[in-house]
């Protein structure tokens, strides 16, 4: 059997398993990105090329405003389309109902909440799948010319440096790198030779510059060839290079280019998992769950020892522009200060609005940590991660959230508690007419604050996507939203009920508000 | 050994994070200030006797409190769970010093609620020498309509209690008004209250921290809301204050 991409969203494992399940029955050799941070169309394009099937899984993703789908599962299926390759789209029914026009005519519904219900129409459009691929004419690139790369640059001082930047690094990886600049670019619809060179390449980069250049037109030629192309381009208001939905990159500094590029270029490097293979080997939903988990990244200095409470205090990131903007978000709904006014309702009204704009405008899932080769530490993710990786433990949120009060002049807390075979982290703040100074810090003074409205505490990973309970709320709390978060009273109402189960251990409560006031 | 008032003070503080008021039939009021004595608050003033006024909060929504000692008591009904019993008799054994029963209902917690204005006219009357460093003042407190608190202050004691009611008796209800409730027997060393009525029986309580004024004091540049930070100069007392005092 032929290789086949599995284009699907990591946060819906229960659907992916569900329908990994029916593949797995059919013998059928699917692939997949594993997670990672970095989102590099290149790397799909080339995979979409070699591949001699595209199946994708297209679940809705709901939001209290709006209800949608994500934008990079249709840029894979805008990919599938543009290489013309042989596809089974299986589309949650509502999504196939209110965006009828964004799928071809053979989509097959599935009903989110009971996916079993259209079993047979599953195993129908899967065998006939088969069938199609067995007949089909199309043939995948797979026999590409490897290690081959085509560097194409607008002619202009800067952006011709930056391409020898791309050109040695690709060189460094034993690329023969070839160069398309200047004279070459005007004679990009007419040379064919160029085309071919394009084609022939395992990679094309384009350092393009903030003006439409011949360069565009030669970009234009790959993306209609679906020819494997990290898009970097000249932007002098750029505030980072995280790329967009569609791939593309933008700049203002060379050293920034030449690091996005090897971010991508890694990515682009990294095989893909096969996921049929993986769940006959343990289960479908072992391999969903594995394919679902950030793979190890580079180790960014973000380790911390879980026992090391007064340590979370490094892993703020208070003045990340992620924190800023979402509180600034808040100062402008409130109108007004939001230091100056010390009353507990304003600052369970703060508390809330954070925890309302994360909710509805982030896109957060609740994921286990990055694996790592670091014995008895744990990764946290920062802010300037969660800008590009959207998922997210409870020690990480806990951390933003902490982060965010902070910034908002409320007196911040994690509490990390023990439960039999699992800890957990809560995070929440003092009430600002609570003294600073307990005598002691032990689960009866915590369960009193908490009692008496002193110390306000909820569940973090209640604005994260969850299909199962990650803390204190029960499976039908997580389940009353169509995107499986919480709303804050019953983020509120989860942490109590973990806080006042009469199995838990305290491990820890840190005051980061007074931590940070400590000299280094 | 821990006697048996702090082994009952320990463990409803780690339950609810509150003092347990001893003897818990005391009577106590927020805004109460007073000292901690032998394991129980001693009211020595008010304040509104020093000339502080405080609001007081509404009472806040009821709900029943219940809870036994983490060992050593054991509760039978011989209502079962026949839930149209009408006379039940319950049965509570105690096998250990300390080990307590604590059944409330329609519990309500009141408190004060302008902190900020009571601890900054605090630190005016300690400045003026009219506020004791050692006082305590209560500022939360729990009210219940009816509560039964039992404390076995032997290693073996028990109790059996006759409950009558022209309604269905559930099974284990021993703070429910509308239910006659009376000793029917008992064997060993007891304090028990039954189905008291308007107890205050946990409560919470500030000082002033220590060493308060030997700190270099830097109020922050910011105008007058500088005041609010009064609450700084304040500490909430651990339950190891109330159990060695």
């Amino acid at each position: 059997m032929r290789q086949v991409y599995f284009s699907h969203s990591y946060r819906d494992r229960s659907i992916n398993s569900y329908f990994l399940d029916r593949f797995v029955r059919s013998d059928f050799e699917l692939i997949a990105d594993q997670k990672s941070s970095t989102w590099c169309v290149a790397k799909l394009e080339r995979y979409m090329l070699e591949s001699s099937g595209f199946v994708s899984i297209i679940p809705r993703r709901a939001s209290t405003d709006t209800l949608g789908y994500s934008p990079y599962i249709a840029h894979e299926l805008s990919l599938a389309r543009r290489a013309s390759v042989p596809r089974l789209l299986f589309v949650d029914s509502i999504i196939l109902e209110k965006f009828r026009d964004d799928f071809p005519k053979d989509a097959v519904p599935f009903i989110y909440e009971e996916p079993s219900f259209y079993a047979n129409l599953h195993d129908s459009a899967i065998k006939n799948f088969r069938l199609k691929l067995q007949d089909s004419s199309f043939t995948p690139l797979a026999l590409r010319k490897r290690k081959k790369a085509t560097v194409i640059a607008a002619r202009n001082k800067e952006l011709l440096q930056a391409a020898d930047g791309v050109g040695a690094m690709l060189a460094t990886s034993d690329y023969d790198v070839f160069r398309i600049t200047g004279q070459q670019l005007h004679s990009a619809l007419d040379d064919v030779r160029l085309l071919e060179m394009l084609r022939d390449s395992d990679l094309c980069v384009f350092v393009l510059g903030d003006r439409l250049s011949y360069a565009n037109v030669v970009l234009g030629v790959a993306y209609a060839h679906c020819i494997p192309s990290v898009r970097l381009r000249f932007d002098r208001r750029a505030a980072n290079t995280n790329p967009d939905v569609n791939g593309l990159i933008r700049w203002s500094k060379v050293d920034d280019l030449l690091a996005a590029f090897d971010e991508q270029f890694d990515d682009f490097k990294f095989g893909m998992q096969e996921v049929v293979g993986m769940a006959k080997s343990t289960s479908s939903d072992d391999a969903v769950l594995d394919i679902s988990r950030s793979r190890r990244e580079e180790i960014t200095g973000a380790f911390w020892e879980p026992n090391n409470g007064d340590g979370l205090v490094n892993h703020l990131s208070m003045d990340h522009s992620y924190v800023e903007d979402r509180v600034n978000r808040v100062k402008n709904e409130m109108v007004g200060s939001l230091g100056t006014n010390r009353s507990r309702a304003n600052s369970m009204e703060i508390c809330r609005r954070l925890y309302d704009n994360l909710r509805k405008r982030d896109d957060f899932v609740y994921e286990l940590e990055p694996q790592s080769m670091m014995a008895n530490s744990q990764q946290i993710r920062k802010a300037q991660e969660f800008d590009v990786n959207n998922s997210a433990t409870c020690i990480d949120l806990a951390c933003l959230f902490a982060s965010l009060l902070e910034k908002a002049y409320q007196r911040s807390v994690i509490v990390v508690l023990d439960g039999p075979g699992f800890a957990h982290a809560l995070v929440g703040y003092w009430a600002p007419d609570e003294p600073n100074e307990h005598q002691s810090l032990d689960l009866g003074t915590i369960r009193g604050a908490q009692m008496r409205g002193d110390l306000v505490l909820f569940e973090s990973t209640g604005v994260a996507h969850s299909e199962k309970p990650v803390g204190g709320e029960t499976e039908e709390e997580r389940r009353f939203t169509d995107d499986r978060k919480l709303d804050f009273s019953t983020a509120k109402k989860a942490a109590r009920v973990l806080l006042e189960a009469s199995d838990i251990r305290l491990r820890f409560l840190v005051d980061l508000h007074m931590l940070r006031k400590l000299p280094k | 050994m821990a006697s048996p008032v702090k082994i009952y003070q320990m463990e409803m503080y780690n339950n609810v994070g509150f003092f347990a008021t001893w003897l818990p039939g005391d009577h106590i009021e927020v805004g109460a200030v007073g000292v901690m004595k032998n394991g129980g608050f001693r009211q020595e003033a008010t304040l509104i006797d020093l000339g502080i006024k405080f609001k007081q909060s509404e009472e806040g929504s009821p709900q029943p409190l219940k809870y036994t000692s983490s060992k050593g008591t054991t509760v039978e009904s011989s209502a079962g769970a026949r839930i149209s019993a009408v006379t039940a008799d319950i049965k509570i054994d105690f096998s250990s010093e300390g080990a307590f029963l604590f059944d409330a209902l329609n519990v309500r917690q009141v408190r004060i609620v302008n902190r900020f204005d009571v601890t900054a006219d605090i630190i005016k009357l300690y400045e003026e020498g009219r506020w004791h460093k050692e006082w305590y003042v209560i500022e939360s407190l729990h009210v219940a309509d009816s509560a039964t608190i039992i404390v076995s202050q032997d290693q073996s004691a028990g109790i059996v209690i006759a409950a009558s009611s022209e309604l269905p008796i559930p099974s284990t209800t021993l703070a429910d008004p509308r239910i006659d409730l009376s000793v029917k027997s008992s064997r060993g060393k007891l304090f028990q209250i039954i189905a008291g009525r308007n107890l205050r029986p946990l409560y919470a309580c500030l000082r002033l921290k220590d060493g308060l004024f030997n700190a270099p004091k830097v109020v922050p540049v910011r105008g007058t809301v500088s005041r609010e930070t009064s609450i700084e100069m304040f500490a909430r007392p651990s339950i190891a204050e109330l159990l060695e005092s």
